[in-house]
């Protein structure tokens, strides 16, 4: 029997693109949902680039699990509390555009009976 | 009669000259300092107009436009740094090199806002003020960003920041959480600032000409119609910041001088096409900054970035830039709102250099060095001058 687990990370790929230039009267075309394979590190991963190679990341030793987005961009995986850092993938490299400082990628806390949400947002084809 | 709304610059210091003294007494004196101009919106019918343009004290009168942030084109992969304690924006521009810091400097920033909770703000004096109804804050990132890459504080040995140094910091909130804001708002912003003893203001943000388009198409205008009210209405606005411009200018002969710069706009796509900067950028007086990218370590061959406009005054960097983000991060962020900052706060070094030499910063001497101390001996062979402007900002070395 399947059933929820009681924690982990809930979030949404998405990726924008076309024109975005905001305005008062202006209209744009939203993030589109990106269905991809999500790839958690437990702790915090050193990084100054958004991109990082599958071909070097699927040796980290800090890879925990890959979850695959679904055409929504949604994705959901119950994980033990912990720190993880979240990547979506873009062909053959992991993208993440958020950082914690000048050495490391944002990461996010899973706590007890909590999902914690997670937006990975790719503007790379977006004008604005 | 039909009426619309409109923004009203003004300047009650100007002495009515319709009204002549008829041997009255002058019993009163305004101070030099008093009254600022002042920024009206009105419901107004043409006659209204054509009474208010005889009126000595209009500066400028503009239907209100919509405005929007320059927003980043996108986020691409940083380069790691050669010299991993600091970015390639403050290398390029000297910044690292320099005795100065912005210290003693007031710096305005009219944008989003704010996360002045940030690490890496700690330690500056933020002045927050809210134009748009949403209070104080971001909700959107974009002036957080552009507020570190001026005034960002050394966080863990590493540097993104062109002024670290300034204590004082204005932030005038003029666009809400979406982008959005207004002429009113802007110009309020603009005064604001003045009125605080900003020396620096600046401004990552355009106009929206084609969203102004579409909203008048969709009152039921024809395309050819709405095209041509928009196009008036630009124009008028383009004059009134041109107005204002020149009494920032005027202001800063007698008063504390001020500098504004503008992001040049993002709207061009080469090598298919250039546009040319976009207001308010475009005003006379106005800093325009266009931005560059590099190709590679050591950063000695600059190009300009597909994206920015034609004609801009100055270039800085504007892609692959680390900076700020709301909520305690940090984004690599592409786009002319980008490099703005980075001239914002090679200005705020030339500002403290200024004040420890004379005491006072003079509009003349502080544009013309922002300005005519650029260079363009590290741009790839065979740029365009009209791309470039006077060139690469620099920092002052001695």
């Amino acid at each position: 029997m399947n059933t929820r687990p009681a924690q982990g990370i809930e979030g949404r790929v998405l990726r924008m693109s076309g024109n975005q230039m905001p305005g008062l009267r202006s209209t744009h075309s939203a993030p589109e949902p990106v269905a991809t394979t999500v790839w958690i590190f437990s702790g915090k991963i050193p990084g100054q680039d958004p991109y990082w190679p599958v071909s070097a990341a699927h040796h980290h030793p800090h890879w925990h699990a890959s979850v695959v987005s679904d055409t929504c961009g949604r994705f959901l995986i119950g994980l033990p509390s912990g720190e993880y850092t979240v990547f979506a993938q873009y062909d053959a490299s992991l993208y993440l555009n958020a950082f914690a400082g000048p050495r490391f990628y944002e990461s996010v806390l899973v706590v007890e009976e909590q999902w914690t949400p997670v937006e990975l947002i790719n503007t790379e084809e977006a004008t604005f | 009669m039909k009426t619309s709304q409109y923004i009203i610059l003004r300047d009650t210091s100007r002495i009515d000259l319709s009204e002549p003294f008829a041997g009255r007494a002058i019993t009163t004196f305004r101070p030099l300092e008093s009254p600022a101009p002042t920024v009206q919106v009105e419901s107004l019918s043409s006659r209204d107009m054509a009474d208010l343009r005889r009126d000595p004290t209009t500066l400028g009168i503009a239907p209100s436009m919509p405005f929007t942030l320059i927003e980043p084109t996108a986020n691409e992969a940083a380069e790691p740094s050669a010299e991993p304690g600091v970015t390639w924006g403050v290398t390029v521009t000297g910044a690292d090199k320099s005795p100065y810091t912005g210290k003693g400097v007031t710096v305005a920033v009219l944008d989003t806002g704010i996360d002045a909770n940030h690490k890496a703000f700690q330690g500056v004096k933020i002045i927050q003020q809210d134009f748009t109804g949403e209070g104080d804050g971001d909700g959107n990132g974009h002036g957080t960003h552009c507020a570190g890459t001026i005034f960002g504080q050394v966080i863990d040995g590493f540097r993104f920041s062109i002024a670290p140094g300034v204590e004082r910091a204005l932030i005038g909130k003029v666009l809400g959480s979406q982008g959005g804001g207004s002429t009113e708002q802007i110009l309020r912003g603009i005064l604001w600032a003045l009125d605080q003893g900003a020396h620096i203001i600046s401004m990552s943000l355009g106009m929206d000409f084609p969203g102004l388009v579409a909203a008048l198409i969709q009152q039921g205008y024809p395309a050819e119609v709405a095209t041509s009210l928009a196009l008036q209405d630009y124009r008028a606005n383009v004059r009134l910041f041109d107005k204002l411009a020149e009494l920032v200018f005027a202001r800063g002969s007698i008063l504390q001088g001020s500098l504004i710069v503008a992001a040049s706009g993002n709207e061009s796509d080469r090598p298919e096409y250039e546009l040319f900067v976009a207001p308010p950028a475009t005003a006379d007086g106005i800093v325009s900054v266009g931005a560059l990218e590099t190709t590679g370590e050591p950063h000695s061959t600059l190009k300009i970035a597909r994206f920015s406009n034609t004609g801009p005054n100055v270039v800085a960097p504007g892609v692959k830039i680390y900076s700020t983000w709301k909520g305690g991060g940090y984004r690599n962020l592409n786009g002319t709102s980008m490099a703005t900052p980075h001239v914002a706060g090679i200005a705020a070094l030339w500002a403290e250099k200024l004040l420890k030499q004379s005491g006072g910063v003079n509009p003349v001497q502080f544009s013309a060095r922002l300005i005519g101390q650029a260079r363009t001996d590290r741009l790839a062979a065979g740029f365009d001058p009209i791309d470039v402007g006077a060139g690469l900002v620099q920092a002052p070395l001695d």
